[in-house]
Formats: C-alpha cells, sequence, structure tokens
C-alpha cells in the first residue's frame, strides 16, 4: 500500500495516509456542545432501538455516552492510544508528533490495540466519577476543585478514516456524496483491522454475524435532509447536524461552518491522531485547561472563552440556538431581530427560533381559576 | 560475458571454421543444432565449474583437427556431453522430489478418509513443508510460532484427499472481539489461470482456488449466546455474507486475485468440498476431501498421472493471525501416482544408465578411432 502525502487542516499539516486525499461532495458532520449534555443517554437508546437490537449486538453501542475523565466505552480506550502515540507536542497550530499512520508499527497500516471483550461490557463505567476526592468544604468552592463531564460520541465519519485505511479488503469506504464512512457487510471477512485501527473504537465486533458493524451516521435519514436519531431525540439539545466545507472556503451561513470555522468554537476530538474526526466539540468550559488541549487540541483555550461571551454575539447565539430546534439539517441560518431561522438545503426556511423565550410572569394566585402558581421556566 | 566468449571459441564447430575443410551441405545442417543447444546448454544450465571442466575435457580428448571425419567426433562428444548434462537435471530433479517438493498422492481403492485417524493415511507418504511469515502485503507478519506443516494426499481416481499436520500449542476454536480462529488453507491455480499465478493470492488474470478450513467453523458449539434481544435483523446474514450464514461445512471454497481480493465460491447447494479437523496434543490434523473435477471454471482440477502447484497457508489464532497476518509456503507440487507407478519413475533411472553406458561406448569408440 503506497503512502500518500495528504492535507489534515486539523493538525495544520501534511501527513501521511495509505490512500490519497480524496474529499466527500459534502462531508457529514456535527457539533456536540458538552456543556449542554447531562448524560441521559436517551441518545444512546435511540440509536440502539433503531439501529443495534439484533443478535450479537446486545453490548454494541454506535452511540455512546462517558463520564469524563473515568468513563470509557471501551475500557480506557483513549488513554491506550494516547499512550501508544507517545510525545504528542504542539508547535502553536501545527501538531509535531506523530500521528497514527506516521506512528505505525512495522508492517502495519496504523498504530492501534484490539480491545479485550470485557473491555466493551460495562458501557457506563466511570459514570459520574469526579476527577478527584472531595474534602470537606469543596463543594462550596468556586470554582469546583474537581471536575468531571459526559463526553457524547458517535462515529466521527473522519477525512482520513483508520478503518477504511487498515481494511485489507477494502470493504469500507467513505460515501462521496456525503462522507459518510459505511462497512460493506457482504466483503466484511471479521479480520478486525478496523477494529485495531480506529482510535476511536467505533468499529465494533459482531459475534454472531462474525464481522465488524459501525455507525451508520443514520444515513437513510440523511438522504432525506432528515438528521440523526441521536441528533434529534437529544433532550439536553446538544447536537447539531451539518455538511461541513473545508477551512479555505468556509460559507459563514452555514452553522456547522460557522461555529467549527469561523468562530472555532467547536473542536474536533483528539486531532492529533490524524484522522480529522467530523464530530465537533464545544468543550466543557469548567475543566482544566491542559486536559481540554490534550482532548481537544490547541484551540481549547480560545474556544471555552467564545463560549463565555456568547451571550454578547448575536449571530453565535443564534448558531446555538438552532440546536435541537428542528429535525431537518440545517444547510444556512439567519439571525435578525433577535430570531433566528434555519434553511433547508433548498433555501426553505425550516423553523423560527427566538433567541430569548419570552418570559411571563403570572400571579401566585390566579384570581378567575382560585388556583396558585409556582414559576417555573 | 568474457568467460562465455571463451567457451563459444572452444565450441567453434571446425565446419564453421574459416580454416575448416569444405563439406556438403547436410552434414553443416546436421551439426549445426547440436552444436548450438551445447552451447545454450553450457552458457545457461550448467555452473561454471562444470563448464570448465567440459571445456577441458573437450580440449584434452577431441584434438583440433580440420578434418572432416573429427568434426563429426566432437560433434557427437558434444550432443553425449548434453545428454549427459540434461540426466544430471533430471536427477537433480529426482533429488529435489526426495527433499519433498512433490506430494505423492498415494493411488488407493475404495472411500477415501475424511478423519486423521484412519490407517489409510499411513499408505501416504508425509513431506514436510516449511512455512515463512506473509510479507508482501500489508498488515505483514514477522514471526511465528508455526515454522512447517505436514502434507499426506491420497487419491482413488475419483476423489483426492489432503491430511495436513502442523503444530500449534493451543486449540484456537472460538471467536471473541480479541480472539481469532486457527486456520489452514490449500491453494491451487484456479482453472481458469492463464499461466501458473504467483503464490501470493495470485492476480488479475492467474486467479487462484483456495480450501480453506477454519477452526472456528469446525467448532458446532461456537454459536454466540445471546441475551434478549428484540429482533432478528443482523446484517451479515440479511446480504448473505457467507462469514455470517450458519455453517454448513468447516470449509469454504474461495477463488482470489491478488491480495484482498477473496470471495467464497461456496453457493449453498454446490458444497463439493469436505473437511474435518482435529486439535490433539499440541497438534492440528485437517483432512480436505473433493472429488477430482468440479463443474466450477474456477476450481483446480486433478488428473491421475499428472503435477498440480500447491502452496500452504496456516493462522495461528492465539498469535492474532486473520487474513493477511498468516505464515505462507510458495509453491510445492502434487502428483497423482497412477498404475504404472514403478515403471514411470523407473524409466528415467534405466535410461540414464543406459545412455551412460553408449556414451562410454562411443568416447571409448572415438578415442580407438583417434589412436
Ligand atoms: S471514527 Fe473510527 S470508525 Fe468512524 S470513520 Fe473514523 S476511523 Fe472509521
Ligand atoms: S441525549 Fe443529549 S443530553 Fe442526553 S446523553 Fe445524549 S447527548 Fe447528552
Amino acid at each position: 500500500m503506497a503512502k500518500n502525502k495528504v492535507k489534515n487542516w486539523q493538525i495544520q499539516r501534511e501527513m501521511y495516509y495509505p490512500y490519497e486525499e480524496v474529499r466527500p461532495q459534502k462531508q457529514f458532520a456535527a457539533v456536540f456542545d458538552i456543556n449542554k449534555c447531562i448524560a441521559c443517554q436517551t441518545c444512546t437508546m435511540a440509536c440502539k432501538h433503531t439501529w443495534t437490537t439484533g443478535k450479537g449486538q446486545e453490548y454494541m453501542f454506535w452511540n455512546n455516552v462517558e463520564s469524563k475523565p473515568y468513563g470509557f466505552y471501551p475500557l480506557a480506550w483513549d488513554v491506550k492510544i494516547l499512550d501508544l502515540l507517545g510525545p504528542q507536542k504542539w508547535e502553536g497550530k501545527v501538531y509535531k508528533g506523530n500521528t497514527i499512520f506516521e506512528a505505525a508499527p512495522k508492517g502495519q497500516v496504523a498504530q492501534g490495540y484490539i480491545p479485550e471483550e470485557i473491555d466493551w461490557a460495562h458501557p457506563n463505567i466511570g459514570e459520574d466519577e469526579p476527577s478527584g476526592s472531595i474534602d470537606k468544604g469543596d463543594f462550596i468552592t468556586m470554582p469546583h476543585k474537581v471536575w468531571h463531564f459526559y463526553l457524547a460520541r458517535i462515529c466521527n465519519h473522519c477525512t482520513y478514516p483508520a478503518c477504511v485505511g487498515a481494511c485489507p479488503r477494502k470493504a469500507i469506504y467513505k460515501r462521496e456524496e456525503d462522507g459518510i464512512v459505511l462497512v460493506d457487510q457482504k466483503r466484511c471477512r471479521g479480520y478486525r483491522e478496523c477494529v485495531r485501527a480506529c482510535p476511536y473504537k467505533k468499529v465494533l465486533f459482531n459475534n454472531t454475524t462474525k464481522i465488524a458493524e459501525k455507525c451508520i451516521g443514520c444515513y437513510p435519514l440523511a438522504e432525506q435532509g432528515h438528521q440523526t436519531q441521536c441528533v434529534t431525540t437529544c433532550i439536553g439539545r446538544i447536537r447539531l447536524n451539518g455538511w461541513l466545507h473545508t477551512p479555505d472556503k468556509p460559507d459563514p451561513a452555514n452553522p456547522v461552518d460557522y461555529l467549527v470555522h469561523i468562530k472555532k468554537i467547536a473542536l474536533p476530538l483528539y486531532p492529533q491522531l490524524g484522522l480529522e474526526p467530523n464530530i465537533y466539540y464545544i468543550p466543557p468550559i469548567h475543566v482544566p485547561l491542559p486536559y481540554l488541549i490534550q482532548m481537544f487540541g490547541p484551540d481549547a483555550a480560545n474556544a471555552v472563552a467564545a463560549y463565555k461571551n456568547a451571550h454578547k454575539d448575536e449571530t453565535l447565539l443564534g448558531a446555538l440556538t438552532l440546536f435541537g430546534s428542528t429535525e431537518f439539517w440545517s444547510a444556512k441560518f439567519r439571525v435578525s431581530k433577535g430570531i433566528v431561522t434555519g434553511y433547508g438545503e433548498k433555501g426553505k426556511e425550516l423553523v423560527k427560533v427566538p433567541l430569548k423565550e419570552p418570559v411571563f410572569i403570572r400571579p401566585f394566585h390566579d384570581e378567575k381559576l382560585q388556583v396558585y402558581r409556582h414559576n417555573i421556566t | 560475458m568474457r568467460k562465455f566468449q571463451i567457451y563459444e571459441d572452444k565450441f567453434r564447430c571446425h565446419c564453421e571454421h574459416p580454416k575448416g575443410v569444405k563439406q556438403s551441405r547436410s552434414q553443416k545442417k546436421d551439426c549445426f543444432p547440436i552444436v548450438l543447444s551445447a552451447k545454450y546448454l553450457y552458457s545457461f544450465v550448467i555452473p561454471s565449474e562444470a563448464r570448465n571442466l567440459v571445456v577441458r575435457l573437450l580440449r584434452d580428448f577431441v584434438p583440433r583437427n580440420d578434418s572432416v571425419k573429427n568434426c563429426y567426433g566432437q560433434h557427437t562428444m558434444l550432443a553425449m556431453i548434453t545428454i549427459f548434462a540434461l540426466l544430471c537435471f533430471f536427477l537433480l530433479s529426482f533429488d529435489a522430489y526426495s527433499q519433498g517438493l512433490v506430494v505423492m498422492a498415494k493411488k488407493v481403492s475404495g472411500d477415501l478418509p475424511l478423519e486423521a485417524d484412519n490407517s489409510a493415511w499411513n499408505n501416504a507418504s508425509a513431506i514436510e513443508i516449511p512455512l515463512a511469515p506473509q510479507v508482501m502485503a500489508k498488515p505483514r507478519t514477522y514471526e511465528s510460532s508455526v515454522k512447517n506443516l505436514k502434507v499426506r494426499a491420497l487419491h482413488n481416481t475419483k476423489e483426492m484427499a489432503f491430511l495436513l499436520e502442523w503444530s500449534d500449542a493451543s486449540e484456537d476454536s472460538s471467536l471473541d472481539v480479541d480472539k481469532f480462529s486457527d486456520a489452514v488453507a490449500l491453494e491451487f491455480p484456479s482453472s481458469a489461470a492463464a499461466s501458473k499465478p504467483h503464490f501470493a493470492m495470485g492476480d488479475k488474470d492467474n486467479p487462484v482456488n483456495i480450501w480453506f478450513w477454519k477452526a472456528s467453523w469446525q467448532n458446532a458449539n461456537d454459536m454466540h449466546s445471546t441475551y434478549a434481544t428484540s429482533d432478528e435483523f443482523a446484517g451479515g446474514l440479511e446480504v448473505g455474507n457467507p462469514v455470517s450464514r450458519a455453517r454448513i461445512s468447516p470449509v469454504e471454497n474461495i477463488i482470489a486475485q491478488g491480495f484482498g481480493n477473496a470471495t467464497d465460491l461456496e453457493k449453498a447447494d454446490i458444497q463439493n468440498i469436505s473437511g474435518n479437523g482435529k486439535w490433539q496434543s499440541g497438534k492440528w490434523f485437517v483432512v480436505f476431501k473433493r472429488p477430482l473435477t468440479s463443474q466450477d471454471k474456477f476450481d483446480v482440477v486433478f488428473r491421475e498421472g499428472s503435477v498440480t502447484p500447491l502452496s500452504l497457508a496456516v493462522w495461528n489464532g492465539s498469535e492474532g493471525d486473520r487474513g493477511g497476518r498468516k505464515v505462507v509456503s510458495t509453491w510445492y507440487y502434487v502428483a497423482l501416482e497412477t498404475e504404472e507407478k514403478e515403471t514411470i519413475y523407473f524409466y528415467p533411472v534405466l535410461a540414464f544408465i543406459g545412455t551412460l553406458g553408449i556414451e562410454a561406448g562411443i568416447i571409448m569408440g572415438i578415442r580407438r578411432k583417434r589412436g
């Protein structure tokens, strides 16, 4: 397999990849706002009920939500791959360390490992585990000394998927029309080279069908302009699907382009691995910066600052308000007079949402109905 | 190059020699091909030491005489030496056979066994084939505990059976996300191959036919126990992936046209290879059986008395072998024994001894004439 130099904008340099740089016509992407996730697992169950109810999929979660820093699915997935990768040095915005392709052991396509079966057996291990032990009085100290947050994960439908690169049978492919990465269920022979190579561990082995399965980006929905199950069912309204352009030609009216390229508030997960993953996270603002930089790259500080100032920025607020407001893919958005409007691909208006919900204060005692009321939001 | 020219000179036929006596056309025609073939043989086939020896022999025993008579003598000598060299070659091949390049499929009567412990196998002599890690395509293998494999073969003019035996300390016959199965494969050039394919999975024009046995397929209990499930949908099964379907046999008939291209040929109704494997005290014994012929145009076809290339691959599950991570052999051969067994292998030897005698006679004759 020839090695090619490809451009990876997330690490601001060229890198090696087994195939040439080919970008799809449109790239499936999503932004997850970690600050709003409540770990209700509604997304997990929505995905499970839709796609993984069959035999051999009992412990298979294409969408999972893990508590960080001590939650993992599978066990210790990120700790292990970061450890295998060695030092990950950034110089400014340029990544100077090795990507998993560059750190590949002799005779392999990428650095990686196969988790043990038991590693997948506790999908919500480490749930709500805080970063350290809590001493007396800590809980009233601000900012809190300990922290944790919820990391919702699906397949990143990477621009340079390790799963695709590692498959000796070319049974995994990235769709030209939307960049969704799929395992050809007919070609796969169950070698699990993808399970080994995907650093996010988002290709899973089905021991009933003896082959690999993974998140399909709800492509039948995407083809209808409908956002994925995990996006539309999200209780915390933390998710937004969108078509992502490259940073050299971002569309400021495209909400995902705007959040990722213009405001740089949504960041890739472990960009140093070198896959150009396409799920972008708004980092949790209460988590120590070194941890965020390790997880989301050098733009973390900027993203946190921008998020803290979001209330002053109408356009940003507009983009964030679109989350969970429509079940359709918003190709464009516009904010005017305190209202954000989402438009579909053909310019059709999808939804109108006020940036601030109007507040009604009702009297504690309703004279007309002769009842007492509590005000709720 | 320089050396070769020296031989050219030594072999220069007297009849071509400018100083040579005129001779008839027919004489010229007669000796020319012999000289050419001798030259060819000496320059390409015979090791240089042997060539030197021959040249010296020629110089010492065949005087350069410009008479036509002697020219003939020299050519006869050359022809003899050519035949001698060819015979040496055959002998070398026989030697190679005895060293184990050819698996002799013993001809037996009655049904062929599918079990390794059947006494019929005692008739077949085993050859040991060395195996080396696959390093042609990624992912590569560099280390393996499997170093060689023993092959035995039987046929009964209708069917062909192979018994493969190799050491493997652990029986890996069930799958899990991090568990791989032991397996073995026999590879033959496909009947559809234009010429002998590369042993490493063939290529586009020269496909290979692979007989693949897998321990996890042998292990009937490998049905993964399931918990409460709400439906029967299974992607691999829906699209008819041969890996996913319920096993009807522990073997699979595969056609490959290069790395990453193996395609399952097995249709549920054409189940022409049967197989059976058993692990016993640190060793796998796997039997493959198939009719000599097959309807499928890609399948290898065997004939009594014919020789077919064969190569092997072994996967050790506990060492993470699967797909291209395996140990392989280069091409070996399987020969199907025929009735005339004794004579067919005795003839060349007889011929060799006979020729030696004649040759000795002729050389003596030439010497006598010269003397
Ligand atoms: S996250 Fe993993 S499975 Fe998904 S495209 Fe990237 S490498 Fe493949
Ligand atoms: S549904 Fe939304 S809020 Fe609930 S766990 Fe999933 S991502 Fe978080």
